[in-house]
């Protein structure tokens, strides 16, 4: 069963009586546990949008949303904050509201799940696991592009959900740090039996994903995974015969 | 390296990928065993004498032998090759294809050898097309996005398989790094640039069919 599995997803915002912005359309795609999805497009195609609906904080005009077998739009207001602030993960690369240091302010969103001790040693494993502890009493102004764009995976990761969303978090790195974080998504990824889906505007970001499927216009282009080659049992009768097999048959 | 898998280049298995030397000879022993020498002769009459530098058939030859693609069926003295030529009272080594060089020959040969619909193509339809023409022009773009997006798949899954292999050497998989995100930047570019023409298609499409009745470019028979 796939952790998240959006199908034929419309989303349209309107602009006053005669327009209307066409965001998605008929998008469907399936997240599976352990795997790392790319959704690849330029800016204001629509990725943060296709993440908002597939969190459950965008409703679509037409379509279904299920993450974890669970219908998204079918719960309660309550059971979709359940569902968002247990299952999913939230990974951006906005700057927090709140200017207190890092680790509290990864354990912050934990403190109404449990205790304020545990949620700071969450936090802490957290930004361990990211590779980011020494900076656990840094404020987010300090941090370079490359230990924001971590202290945001901890963020994510830090609830121990079971799908990760992840919005364009490489948008400012470099080369190899764009290479790192993407690893060590996959790394998480397998480690963990989490679904990342990742919609990035860098097509070197989705170098460790499983899958890259490519959204323009509202359209999400997936192609058919390749599947193994069937070795030929023997040779169709319109391929060419070459002289010297020919002449071998003749003479065996 | 970037292992043959940059633009223009089809990206299938490793050991199929456009035309090398390797599958010309390979294809020339498979319709009559030959030493180098004439191999070298026959390339360059088949393909051109700028089609293949010069000794491309006794170095394609030595590299098929080692994989066990072809065989000798009459040998030479030892150190043949060009020396061995030079002296033609001596009878120079003759190869043939082994039925594994045959199988694998096949498989190149069945093997789809054109890259993505290339944008010159793609550019010219859409320079003479009419508005009649705009929504099979949207689904020619459409499916140029998906194989750009299937080769950006390819790639990436090679190169991750690459990597998991060879994870102790740093410098090296920076280099690989560096060279496969020319590739990478290339489809990027290309998925970018066919999302954005499409797109444009589509909203042109739009524009006439709301305006005025479509037209194709071509008269109806």
């Amino acid at each position: 069963m796939a952790l998240l599995s959006l199908t034929d997803v419309s989303l349209t915002f309107q602009r006053g009586r005669r327009h209307a912005v066409r965001v998605l359309a008929g998008v469907s795609l399936n997240v599976h546990a352990g795997e790392v999805v790319s959704v690849l497009a330029q800016r204001a195609q629509g990725k943060t949008s296709l993440l908002r609906v597939a969190a459950g904080l965008q409703r679509p005009n037409v379509g279904w949303v299920r993450v974890a077998g669970r219908d998204v739009w079918g719960l309660s207001t309550a059971g979709r904050a359940r569902l968002l602030g247990s299952e999913i993960g939230w990974v951006g690369h906005a700057a927090p509201d709140l200017d207190v240091p890092v680790r509290t302010s990864v354990a912050l969103p934990l403190l109404g799940t449990c205790g304020k001790r545990e949620a700071y040693a969450r936090a802490s494993a957290a930004l361990e696991r990211v590779g980011v502890l020494d900076c656990a009493e840094q404020f987010w102004g300090s941090l370079a592009d490359w230990e924001r764009a971590l202290v945001a995976l901890a963020h994510g990761i830090a609830r121990e959900p079971c799908l990760l969303l992840v919005d364009d978090l490489t948008l400012s790195l470099d080369l190899g740090e764009v290479d790192d974080a993407t690893r060590l998504l996959d790394e998480l990824a397998r480690e963990r039996d989490l679904g990342v889906l990742m919609c990035v505007s860098d097509a070197n970001a989705t170098r460790w994903s499983q899958r890259t499927v490519t959204l323009a216009g509202g359209e999400l282009l997936a192609p058919a995974r390749p599947g193994p080659v069937p070795a030929p049992a023997a040779p169709p009768a319109n391929v060419i015969d070459f002289p010297s097999q020919s002449a071998r048959r003749a003479s065996s | 390296m970037s292992d043959g898998t940059g633009p223009g280049v089809q990206t299938g298995t490793a050991q199929a990928l456009g035309l090398s030397a390797g599958d010309a000879v390979l294809g020339l022993l498979i319709e009559r065993p030959a030493n180098s020498y004439q191999l070298e002769r026959r390339l360059e009459h088949r393909f051109g004498s700028a089609a293949f530098a010069h000794g491309t058939a006794y170095h394609a030859v030595r590299r098929l032998s080692k994989r066990g693609l072809i065989r000798a069926v009459q040998e030479g003295p030892s150190g043949g090759g060009r020396a061995q030529e030079a002296d033609s009272s001596l009878p120079a080594t003759v190869y043939d294809v082994t039925p594994g060089g045959v199988e694998h020959f096949r498989r190149w040969l069945r093997a789809s050898a054109s890259i993505p619909p290339a944008r010159e193509e793609l550019l010219a339809k859409i320079a003479f097309c009419g508005p009649g023409d705009l929504p099979r022009m949207v689904e020619i773009v459409r499916d140029a996005e998906l194989a750009c997006t299937a080769r950006l798949n390819e790639l990436n899954e090679r190169m991750r398989s690459q990597r998991r292999v060879a994870s102790d050497d740093g410098w090296r998989q920076l280099m690989t790094l560096i060279v496969t995100a020319s590739d990478v930047a290339w489809w990027d570019g290309r998925i970018k640039w066919l999302g954005e023409v499409r797109r444009y298609l589509q909203r042109e499409g739009q524009h006439y069919q709301a305006g005025r009745g479509l037209g194709s470019t071509f008269p109806a028979d």
